[in-house]
């Protein structure tokens, strides 16, 4: 058994065909080389692409909580003003509705590419913020002496609900920021080790490949 | 090509050229791996780039929580010194519970940086500071909005309640600072990994080819 086996590998080798056979793998490791960098820069693209995404979740983050804080600081100092009289809670309380617009246009031009959902949200926000920021310039008018006004605006119900539902929306739209971002680094983190593995398989395949290539080519010689 | 390099080349270099056909394959296999291990080793830094961008993106969301109880704490007890509601009291220990949840969060992921961990004990601090200042004047009862109206243009209890604030948004700016070099890090090792990915191909090709060449070469000299 063993010598026919042999002695048909002395034939194969004898016909050139074995040299041939190397020849074709070496060849076929060339194309699968050249493939797996297609591939990997296909996939790094890709990665680049989600990590992008990652980015901008970030950063619309950071806008939410800017827009949160400054929302909060701006009733801060209303209540501030209704409690001291101080002037000086007339800047404080212009300086945040400033920086809490800005932040709000910023966040706009963020959400702009965004999915439907989220500029619907979005738009709703700014119109509870602009009610929000409408009570709080009303109270803010009536001037210093106004302590029980600004109390009784506090206790309103109707007023209470108004103050709740921006904050709200605000928490909704960080959910689905967080979810998203979620979602994206997890699939970086898939796509990162899919990337290894299908570059070295592909190009230890091809080495593989080659050195059979080789050995055959090997044989070739008399 | 190879008959023209075979007739001007001697015997004893022909024979010479063989040779290095084989340590040139070796060489290139050498290459390969250590080129393969270090793609590997670039990947595994990205992977570890990306843990820590989340522990960043954790963090700052932590240290937004904490920075909205501290201003939420103060709302109840400006709210509660101007209306008297006892509701206020209520919403005042919820925001407490927010805020203790977040700082506990935030002492979880310094646990992980050891500078992060030295400067959360120092606001740990200035935020129990802020807490007793709120505390004393929920404490004076309903009704006090003269009383706490005073403190809040109070130099000193100004000036703890400020540095609390501060300590928070300074540590923000500096993690979102953190999050960014982090980001383009990352970006620079998607590219760096590209490069290296590309260039482990190329020179598997070129030097894989030399050998080829060299070893067919020396086959063809011996016919």
């Amino acid at each position: 058994m063993a010598i026919s086996t042999s002695h048909r590998m002395d034939n194969l080798v004898q016909s050139g065909r074995m040299g041939h056979l190397g020849g074709s793998l070496l060849a076929v490791a060339v194309m699968l080389l050249a493939a797996a960098a297609v591939l990997l820069g296909v996939d790094i693209s890709r990665q680049q692409r989600m990590f992008n995404g990652v980015q901008e979740c970030d950063q619309e983050l950071i806008r939410i909580d800017e827009v949160e804080r400054h929302l909060l600081a701006v009733e801060l100092t209303v209540r501030g003003f209704a409690l001291t009289d101080d002037p000086q809670f007339v800047a404080y309380y212009r300086n945040e509705v400033g920086q809490m617009q800005a932040a709000l246009a910023t966040l706009a031009s963020d959400f702009a590419d965004d999915p439907a959902p989220i500029r619907e949200r979005f738009a709703r926000l700014q119109e509870l913020t602009r009610q929000r920021l409408d009570l709080f310039a009303g109270l803010m008018a009536l001037g210093p002496g106004h302590a029980a006004a600004v109390a009784d605006a506090i206790r309103d119900p109707h007023v209470r609900a108004t103050m709740r539902a921006a904050r709200s929306k605000l928490g909704e739209l960080r959910q689905l920021e967080l979810d998203e971002l979620g979602d994206l680094q997890a699939k970086a983190e898939r796509q990162v080790a899919w990337t290894y593995l299908q570059a070295s398989v592909i190009v230890i395949g091809a080495f593989a490949l080659g050195a059979c290539g080789m050995v055959l080519l090997r044989l070739k010689q008399p | 090509m190879m008959f023209r390099i075979r007739g001007w080349m001697s015997a004893s270099a022909r024979g010479r050229v063989r040779g290095l056909g084989a340590p040139v394959l070796m060489g290139a296999a050498v290459l390969f791996a250590s080129a393969v291990l270090l793609l590997g080793v670039n990947v595994a830094a990205m992977r570890s780039n990306l843990g820590w961008i989340e522990h960043t993106q954790r963090t700052l969301g932590a240290i937004s929580a904490a920075e909205a109880g501290v201003v939420g704490i103060e709302l109840t007890v400006r709210s509660y010194a101007l209306t008297g509601d006892p509701r206020f009291l209520l919403f005042q220990r919820n925001e407490r519970v927010k805020l203790e949840t977040a700082m506990n969060e935030l002492a979880g992921l310094a646990a992980a940086d050891p500078q992060l961990a030295q400067r959360f004990g120092r606001i740990r601090q200035l935020v129990g500071g802020h807490l007793a200042v709120y505390a004393r004047l929920t404490g004076l009862g309903p009704d006090r909005a003269r009383e706490v109206g005073l403190a809040i243009n109070d130099n000193t209890k100004r000036k703890v309640t400020s540095l609390a604030r501060t300590a928070l948004a300074d540590l923000r700016l500096d993690e979102v600072q953190v999050l960014g070099e982090r980001q383009a890090a990352l970006t620079q090792q998607i590219s760096r990994a590209f490069v290296l990915g590309v260039g482990i191909i190329v020179a598997a090709m070129v030097l894989g080819g030399l050998g080829l060449l060299v070893t067919r070469f020396g086959f063809a000299s011996g016919h």
